[in-house]
Order: structure tokens, then C-alpha cells, then sequence
């Protein structure tokens, strides 16, 4: 059934009006983001000419090409790099989230600020940075040496280790943020409750901190694995030529092999991956939230 | 006799918060299997009486034993006691039958027990049929019977309450005052209950204590703290209290003539044998609403004693009439008489009245 009131009419020029406001956003998504996906995808299919460039031509063969072992390799190592890095980032995140969550709000703020400092600086001034740290006459071997930990410099910059260290750093605040505003809407006296209900300290945060905070683990875990799988910079800087990531791989194709069709390829693999992943995810997470819209 | 033997022994029991004593020097002796209520306004201390019984703040002075034990170095997860959060604390994340049995399942009891005693516990509290559900699907009342089967099912020695009912509406919280003592009964299990409502505080207990600024005032069962009141706080903050004080002018036998600067005559009032009065004391007379009669005659019955006053207010509450009889410049009294005490329409306002009592439903306090 339907029921007309008299506002009803002060609605239309409403909608219009919100058409417009909307309109930049959408111009801008439109043009920028959904018609070069779209040329990607339709490049994805073409083929390489003798001298670069495209020719317009139908093929599945850049697909058939990413079948190849030296591909699934890099893609393997890649998605084994990122969830390094999610993982690591989780395990150092959570106590440092946990921490601040329970912290006074005045001291929230402080501990917050300090965890986006880093942002102020361009990342690729910080990765150089990273640079300086760990080659093989940088800052933490000379320390080692010194303090006599090691007798000859660890070869640390230009591997997987300086790879994961470097999009660890970069991405842990992705990590503590999401963490952060999960555990802090956890209510204190739940946890006492448990507590009351002869949980160990382990128990309480096994079956109720984590179970609660999931939203925020799996927020937090989309957002480091999502860009660290998908870091170019980083592996290329601090990676080296031993270190190659998907990123890499695609900025190679696009730039140094002119092979934009392969290029192309590997970017639609890597986001249905990504998509893959996200929906997974977020079908983890749907039992929880459904559950507390209920009611 | 078992019933009689403590179950919770609290001496000389400190909190600071900061500056300020939150608990202050409290004693008390709770009997295994009674229904205790810790009474008293808001910032009382009471709270953190209970917070330090179930192990969550750390006394600064003194000894809580359960069941004879010290509990000085036992952490809240090992203590033979379980707490009724205000605000329920149910787990969202588990349903109901989760919920009641994560207390056994931490204590590592089997499955198959486990199963058995969430059954019996929910039966107890009456929601079996709901067992599946997740806390945010429950009503108020319902939350408020999780919280209880989950405390339950460890067979506690002591159920800790913190306001039980301060958060369901004025019929549900009468339900559950009955309830909530039935199932103290069913269980058998000694209960420590904090509340500021003295209503709440007089059904349930069978003894109560009331504790103001961090101080016990009193102990005793409901009757004798409404009848026997030790302090005027404890009169006023248990039931409606009329008030007269007074200086001692002469004593005359057991009566002492009693001058109060807010009356016009001198009062003499007969005392208890138990207190001790001498000249010049000051004296506070209480006396119940319930306990004052109002009559239009000015010589009363043997044993009695009457205050000649007038009508000031007259508040019409369907089975009775409440008077507010004006006895001097600043003394009102509440009294309470049946509806047809006067004829239909009753006394109104202005009409002269003998405000009358039995000698002995006065309590007379010394200071």
C-alpha cells in the first residue's frame, strides 16, 4: 500500500540536488578509475607487437603465458611475502592496540598521533632510510659489530628478510588503526566477567578479546596483505634484483619489456585475487556482524 | 547448625581512592546461605565492598576470608565466588547455553557435565526454551536471567549481585524481587547483593547492611533496621521518617521532658530503659507514618502521646490518605491513616489535629 503525504513533493528537487553533488565523485571515478580498468582488461587480451605497442587481436595467450613456472613462482613468492607481512604485522599490532585501547583517552590520543608520525614523511624517503639501516655498512651492522653480536656484517638489505622488514614497517599503522577501534569498543567488564568465570589470562583473550575484536583482525589483515601484495616499491628497493613481487613484474612488463598486454594479464590475475580474497573475508566476518544487527 | 557458620568474614576492611576513604574500616559477618544486601545511597562504598569480595580491587587495609580462607593473594579466576555484573556482561558472541556454560567448561569439567548442569541451570532460572539465542536477542529481564544461570552453574559458595535489578522497569523489578529470592532458596547458596533501593534491599535480605561514606551504620535483618533505626540516616534512608529534635530539660523517672526549640510547649516523652539520658542532652525523636494516628480529641489513651498541630497537606494515594500535619515553624510530619478515617472527603487543609503514638513505637536516638 502506498501513502502519499504532502512532503512528498519537496522531495524531488532533493533527489536532484543530490544527483549533482554526486556527480563529481562519480565524473571522477568514471573517468579515472572505471575506463582505464576497463582498457586494462580489454588490453589483457590483445597482443604484443614486434616493437611493443598493441595489436588489436583477440588471444588468450598472455593467460596461457602466466602458466608458466617463472610466473606462478614470483606469484607464489609474492602472496607468501604479503602474508609474512600480515602476520608479522598482526602479531606486533594486536599488544600495541590492545595497549592503547586500554590506555586513558588523553593518552590514546598521544600513542595514536605517534603511530601516524611516520606519514609525514614521503615512504620513499623512509624506505631509502630503510637503506641506510640495513646494508652491509649501515647503521644496525655497525652496531652489531660493535657490541660484538656478530664478527663479519649479515648480508641484510637485497633479500626477502629487508623486503618483509620494509613493508612491515610500512604498513603496520594499516594494521593498528583498525585493531585499535575494534578492541576499544570491547567492554572492560566482559573481560571481567571472564575472569570471574575462572578464565586464565590466556583463556580470556582465546575466547573473548579475539572473538570480539574479529572485525578489526580481519579489517586489519585486508589492509596490510591487500597493498603489501601488490608493493613495488619496497621489493624493488630493498629486494633488489633477488627479490622480485608481482609488482615488479607488472612494472617490469609495462616499462622495461613494453609487453603491455602481459602486463595487463598479470594486473586482472592479481585483482581477481584480490577481489577472491576480500569476498572470502568478508563472508569470515558476516556471521559476527549479522549477529549483532539482529534483535 | 550449618546455616549458622560464616561464609564471608570481612575485618576492618580500607579502600583509598586517592585521597578519600571509599571504604572505610568495614566489618561484617555474612552467614552461610542467607541473603545479604550491602544497602546504601550512591558513592557509599558498597560497590567496592563487592569489587574486593570477587577480587577485582585490592583492599589497602584488612582481611576478606571465604569459607575461613584468606583471600589475600587469590586472583578473581581462583576465588570460590561469582559476580552478577550490573550491566549483565553476557558474552555477545555466544549464545545463551555458551554463555552459562563457560564458567564449567574453564574449569575443564567433562562434556557430558557440562551439558547436564547448563540445563539445570537454565531450568532454574526458567529459560530453557531460549538456549540458542545470542544475548542481543534477549529482553532485559532475560539477560538478567542469563546472567544469574551463568553464575549459578559454578555452584558458587558466595553469588555476588551488583544492583541486580536497577536495570528492568518498575513491575519487572517487583517480579524479580521475589524471584531472585526463590532462586537464592532453590540454590541454596549464600548471595551478597548491592543496592541503593531500600525497598529492593527489605524484600529480599534477610539481613541487610547500610553503609554511608564508606562507613557500616547498621546490620540487621529488614525489621529491625525499619524498627529499631540506630541513626537518623539509617531511618531516613530506610522508609519515610518523622523527625523531632530536641535538648533534655529535666528527667522524671523514665520520662524526660524534652524542649524542642521548634515546638512551642515542652514534649515529655517517655524513654526506652537501653538509653541512657541525662540533662542537657540532645535527643532525636523518629517515628514511622504508619505508626501515628490523628484524632480530634486532645487527651489520648494510656500510653500514649500527642502533639497538637494542623493540617498542612493532604496527599490522596487511593487506600490511604497521607497527612502533612504542621507541628511548629519547621516541623512537618507525614502521617498515614486509612481513607475513611474522617468521613469520605477526610481532613482538609488547616483543620486543627492531635498528631498521637504508642510510647513504645518511638525510637529515641542520642548524640
Amino acid at each position: 500500500m502506498k501513502v502519499s503525504f504532502p512532503v512528498r513533493g519537496t522531495e524531488s528537487p532533493g533527489r536532484a540536488l543530490s544527483w549533482w553533488l554526486l556527480g563529481p565523485g562519480l565524473l571522477w571515478i568514471g573517468l579515472l578509475f572505471f575506463v582505464p580498468l576497463c582498457l586494462v582488461v580489454v588490453i589483457s587480451f590483445a597482443n604484443r607487437g614486434t616493437y611493443g605497442g598493441i595489436v588489436w587481436s583477440f588471444s588468450l595467450t598472455n593467460y596461457l603465458d602466466l602458466l608458466h613456472p617463472l610466473y606462478a613462482r614470483i606469484l607464489g613468492q609474492s602472496i607468501l611475502l604479503a602474508a609474512g607481512t600480515t602476520l608479522l604485522c598482526l602479531v606486533m599490532g594486536f599488544p600495541l592496540a590492545y595497549y592503547i585501547a586500554r590506555a586513558t583517552p588523553k593518552h590514546q590520543g598521544i600513542w595514536l598521533l605517534l603511530v601516524m608520525i611516520p606519514f609525514w614523511t614521503n615512504f620513499l624517503v623512509r624506505t631509502y632510510a630503510w637503506m641506510f639501516i640495513l646494508r652491509t655498512e649501515g647503521l644496525l651492522n655497525t652496531l652489531l659489530l660493535k657490541l660484538g653480536l656478530i664478527a663479519t656484517p649479515v648480508e641484510l638489505l637485497y633479500s626477502n628478510t629487508a623486503v618483509v622488514i620494509g613493508l612491515v614497517y610500512g604498513y603496520l599503522p594499516f594494521m593498528v588503526l583498525p585493531l585499535f577501534a575494534a578492541l576499544e569498543r570491547v567492554d572492560r567488564t566482559l573481560v571481567e566477567a571472564a575472569w570471574d568465570l575462572y578464565a586464565t589470562r590466556w583463556s580470556v583473550f582465546r575466547r573473548v578479546i579475539l572473538p570480539l575484536a574479529r572485525p578489526g583482525v580481519m579489517a586489519g589483515c585486508l589492509l596490510v596483505f591487500i597493498p603489501s601484495l601488490g608493493a613495488f616499491l619496497t621489493p624493488d628497493l630493498l629486494g633488489g634484483a633477488r627479490s622480485m613481487m608481482i609488482g615488479n613484474l607488472i612494472q617490469h612488463e609495462f616499462l622495461v619489456a613494453r609487453d603491455w598486454p602481459l602486463g595487463a594479464a598479470i594486473s586482472c590475475v592479481l585483482m581477481l585475487l584480490v577481489v577472491g580474497m576480500m569476498a572470502w573475508s568478508l563472508r569470515a566476518m558476516t556471521p559476527l556482524s549479522r549477529r549483532e544487527h539482529e534483535s | 547448625m550449618v546455616e549458622q557458620s560464616a561464609s564471608i568474614e570481612i575485618t576492618s576492611l580500607v579502600k583509598r581512592h586517592g585521597a578519600t576513604l571509599a571504604v572505610d574500616h568495614v566489618s561484617l559477618t555474612v552467614r552461610r546461605g542467607e541473603f545479604f544486601s550491602l544497602l546504601g545511597p550512591s558513592g557509599a562504598g558498597k560497590t567496592s565492598v563487592l569489587r574486593m569480595i570477587a577480587g577485582f580491587e585490592t583492599p589497602d587495609e584488612g582481611t576478606i576470608r571465604i569459607d575461613g580462607r584468606s583471600m589475600e593473594t587469590v586472583p578473581p579466576n581462583r576465588r570460590p565466588v561469582n559476580l552478577v555484573f550490573q550491566s549483565y556482561a553476557l558474552f555477545p558472541h555466544l549464545t545463551v547455553a555458551e554463555n552459562v556454560a563457560f564458567g564449567p567448561r574453564m574449569q575443564g569439567a567433562p562434556r557430558n557435565e557440562i551439558a547436564s548442569r547448563v540445563r539445570v541451570a537454565l531450568d532454574m532460572v526458567k529459560l530453557s526454551s531460549k538456549e540458542e539465542r545470542v544475548p542481543a536477542q534477549l529482553s532485559g529481564g532475560e539477560q538478567q536471567r542469563v546472567a544469574l544461570a551463568r553464575a549459578l552453574v559454578n555452584r558458587p559458595a558466595v553469588l555476588l549481585l551488583d544492583e541486580p535489578l536497577s536495570a528492568l522497569d518498575q513491575q519487572l523489578r517487583q517480579e524479580m524481587q521475589v524471584e531472585l529470592k526463590s532462586i537464592q532458596e532453590r540454590a541454596a547458596c549464600t548471595f551478597v547483593c548491592v543496592t541503593h533501593h531500600q525497598e529492593e534491599a527489605l524484600t529480599m535480605s534477610d539481613r541487610v547492611a547500610v553503609m554511608d561514606q564508606g562507613r557500616v551504620l547498621q546490620i540487621g535483618s529488614p525489621q529491625n533496621l525499619y524498627e529499631s533505626p540506630t541513626s537518623a540516616f539509617v531511618a531516613r534512608f530506610i522508609g519515610i521518617s518523622n523527625e523531632l529534635r530536641g535538648i533534655v530539660r529535666r528527667i522524671d523517672g523514665e520520662r524526660a521532658v524534652v524542649q524542642s526549640p521548634d515546638l512551642s510547649g515542652d514534649l515529655q516523652i517517655t524513654l526506652p530503659i537501653h538509653i541512657p539520658v541525662r540533662e542537657g542532652n540532645v535527643v532525636t525523636l523518629l517515628l514511622r507514618p504508619e505508626r501515628l494516628r490523628l484524632s480530634t480529641a486532645a487527651q489520648g489513651l494510656n500510653g500514649e502521646q500527642s502533639l497538637a498541630g494542623s493540617i498542612d497537606k493532604v496527599l490522596y494515594s487511593g487506600s490511604d490518605r497521607r497527612y502533612m500535619v504542621r507541628l511548629g515553624e519547621r516541623v512537618v510530619w507525614n502521617v498515614r491513616v486509612p481513607n475513611d478515617e474522617f468521613g469520605r472527603n477526610g481532613l482538609s487543609r488547616g483543620d486543627a489535629i492531635n498528631v498521637r503514638w504508642q510510647i513504645s513505637d518511638a525510637v529515641v536516638l542520642t548524640e
